[in-house]
């Protein structure tokens, strides 16, 4: 890698982390995490307050130590080596920009730091600055550039070291909606033509599903599912994250089994099935198809109330003493909505255990 | 931001106050380790300040320079310009941590960088530079996103206080010592002057379960400092290590509701396992 080479170069380097844990005392935190982010993808690392996912961003980067396992970036154990030593750069919420120095000054500090000539920083930052649109406010100080442009000034600073891995723990979370909405597709935009390894924390699910290649859902620790966003979406490997993505959330019902039917508990059966005993039964807003009429065969449900949303419109039911939330499109022509007929189609019903929340692939293939 | 407004709000969880901020892998009291605290969202960050020969301040914990700057000197006897050149060892010093090219910073560089992100607890080393920081931080428009500390022991330390901060308008701490033979005596004081803040430091808990509800009622916050080498007895960072719920679990319920750490993320991490209102509850005794 030349230093003056008017381009960013990076090699993005996998981060494994194999066994790691995280505990105090007896507070534990993460109980022992094995995953890989792969080289040059977009992770998310999505789930609730509290799930571990700072603090797992924290222990790669090096601000936090692991209580036990490795972390491994590229082909080197790095678990034990300070934050800068681990070709890491960090990008938080909380950007806490030097407010003396100009934007270059800012970008260029690393830099600085790290030895690089006049002219090499002067390369780099304007490489940097170009790529994220900065280069008419170098000159200026952060209190004189709006929230977005602070965050890509951030960014600019992450990115000039030319890290292998590139760290963002929450980085939107202080924006506007529609500066949020921008700067994700900045910041994908960005990935496409750096191609860093890069690996996103966020409580946001649409961040989630828009930005990454692959999400990995937590929670108290542990993998709930590490998969596409189009997998996480339509094959959720539990309960718990069929019903943290998705607005409205995934559908779960409570079924039995009687070796014919999945039947409610008001009796209706929701689909054919030669299982016995309890589950839950997932079905998406979208998916649940409306009948105009009343008359053919299907599910009956009382209707509480609607919502039009431009897009689309929300229709809330009971059924069996449940909340049933379909999706429809807006203005769709319904009957009076007092009783609603419709059905679940087969092949997107997601089956999952009652005790452990897993889902049951497969359970629903066979008809009996 | 408005530390006042801050610590009054009923509905906040208890504050982090990051000791010397986040010198894990950053020279303590450097920029470095400030910024890092930023950005790590926690609330409050400690930092130790002293007047240079030339009447500015710099932040430096010890009497002299020799631990974390490796000179035998005093910041005192020194000029801003000199002391702000010399390069930081790593961590907390010592021998043993290597120099970085962390520099010793300006107050003036702190406040600008913390301005309107974290609140500063002011550990002034000396009481009679508290009037020139108070008039500093004015000047530089965050005399209300710092606290200042002070002991307050006697009617002496209370006239003092009265006329040199809680006159002027921001936030104070009393250091409040209930494990010393007099405790019933500064505990008036305290009531007497409600400051925002009170950091008690005790000889049992019980103590502190006995005078919350009469602190609430006069609506000073409970502070308390669970540093290894300056905790009550026992309920120390290392035995919160531990065990969170026994250490930080026992103080939130007596009713204190700012803790000053160097384990800050653990005790983090110990607050999210907390139903959110519980620390609320336990903080205003019910």
């Amino acid at each position: 890698m030349n230093a003056i080479d008017p381009a960013i170069h990076i090699a993005a380097a996998n981060i494994k982390l194999q066994n790691v844990s995280k505990t105090y005392g007896k507070l534990n935190i993460i109980p022992s995490l094995d995953v890989e982010f792969r080289a040059g993808e977009f992770t998310v690392v999505l789930g609730p307050s509290g799930c571990g996912k700072s603090t797992l961003m924290q222990m790669i980067a090096g601000l936090e130590r692991v209580s036990g396992g490795k972390i491994v970036i590229g082909d080197r154990e790095v678990q034990d080596l300070e934050p800068k030593e681990r070709g890491c750069a960090m990008v938080f919420q909380n950007y806490a920009l030097y407010p003396h120095m100009t934007v270059f000054d800012n970008i260029a500090y690393s830099l600085k730091i790290a030895g690089l000539t006049k002219a090499e920083r002067q390369a780099r930052v304007e490489v940097v600055a170009k790529m994220l649109g900065l280069t008419d406010y170098l000159a200026r100080k952060p209190g004189q550039l709006s929230g977005g442009q602070r965050q890509r000034v951030a960014i600019g600073r992450a990115i000039v070291r030319e890290p292998a891995v590139l760290l963002f723990d929450e980085p939107l979370s202080n924006l506007d909606a529609q500066l949020r909405h921008d700067t994700r597709v900045e910041l994908a935009e960005l990935h496409k033509r750096i191609g860093a390894t890069t690996v996103f924390v966020t409580h946001d699910q649409v961040e989630a599903m828009t930005l990454a290649d692959r999400i990995l859902i937590l929670n108290k620790g542990e993998v709930e599912q590490y998969a596409t966003p189009k997998e996480i979406y339509h094959q959720p490997a539990s309960v718990f994250v069929a019903r943290f993505i998705g607005s409205p959330p995934m559908n779960i019902l409570s079924v039995s089994g009687d070796g014919t039917a999945l039947r409610l508990a008001d009796g209706q059966a929701v689909v054919d099935s030669h299982l016995i005993g309890d589950f839950h039964l997932g079905v998406r807003p979208e998916d649940i198809v409306v009948r105009n009429s009343g008359s053919q065969p299907g599910l009956r449900t009382q209707v509480r109330y609607r919502e039009d949303l431009g897009s689309h419109s929300i229709i809330a039911a009971d059924l069996a003493g449940e909340t049933l939330r379909i999706a429809t499109p807006f203005g769709a022509d319904a009957p009076d909505f007092n009783v609603l007929s419709f059905s679940f189609p087969l092949d997107r019903l997601r089956l999952f255990d009652t005790k452990t929340g897993k889902a049951i692939p497969g359970a629903l293939k066979e008809k009996t | 931001m408005n530390y006042f407004d801050y610590i009054a709000d009923p509905h906040r969880q208890c504050a982090i106050v990051a000791h010397r901020g986040i010198w894990s892998s950053a020279p303590e009291n450097s920029l470095l380790s400030i910024r890092r605290a930023i950005e790590a969202g926690y609330n409050v960050v400690e930092i130790d300040v002293r007047r240079t020969a030339d009447g500015q301040f710099v932040l430096l914990h010890d009497d002299t320079l020799e631990r974390t700057a490796g000179v035998n000197n005093q910041p005192e006897r020194m000029t801003l310009a000199e002391l702000t050149s010399l390069p930081l060892r790593d961590r907390d010093g010592g021998p043993l941590n290597a120099f970085t090219d962390e520099t010793l910073p300006s107050l003036r560089d702190v406040f600008e960088l913390t301005r309107d992100r974290i609140f500063i607890h002011l550990d002034i080393k000396h009481r009679h530079v508290i009037p020139e920081v108070l008039a500093f931080a004015r000047q530089m428009g965050v005399e209300k996103q710092v606290d200042f500390w002070a002991d307050l022991k006697s009617e002496d330390d209370l006239a003092w206080i009265r006329a040199n901060i809680t006159s002027h308008d921001v936030p104070f701490i009393a250091r409040t010592h209930l494990e010393h033979e007099d405790w019933r005596k500064q505990v008036k004081l305290a009531l007497e002057l409600k400051p925002l803040i009170c950091e008690a430091s005790f000889r049992d808990l019980s103590q502190v379960e006995a005078i919350q509800d009469r602190f609430h009622e006069a609506g000073i916050t409970l502070w308390v400092n669970t540093l290894d080498s300056v905790a009550s007895p026992g309920f120390t960072d290392s035995a919160a290590l531990e065990d969170p719920d026994a250490i930080w679990g026992r103080l939130l319920k007596a009713g204190f509701s700012a803790i000053q750490t160097d384990e800050m993320a653990a005790l983090r991490s110990y607050l999210k396992t907390l139903h959110p209102r519980a620390a609320i509850k336990a903080r205003s005794g019910i």
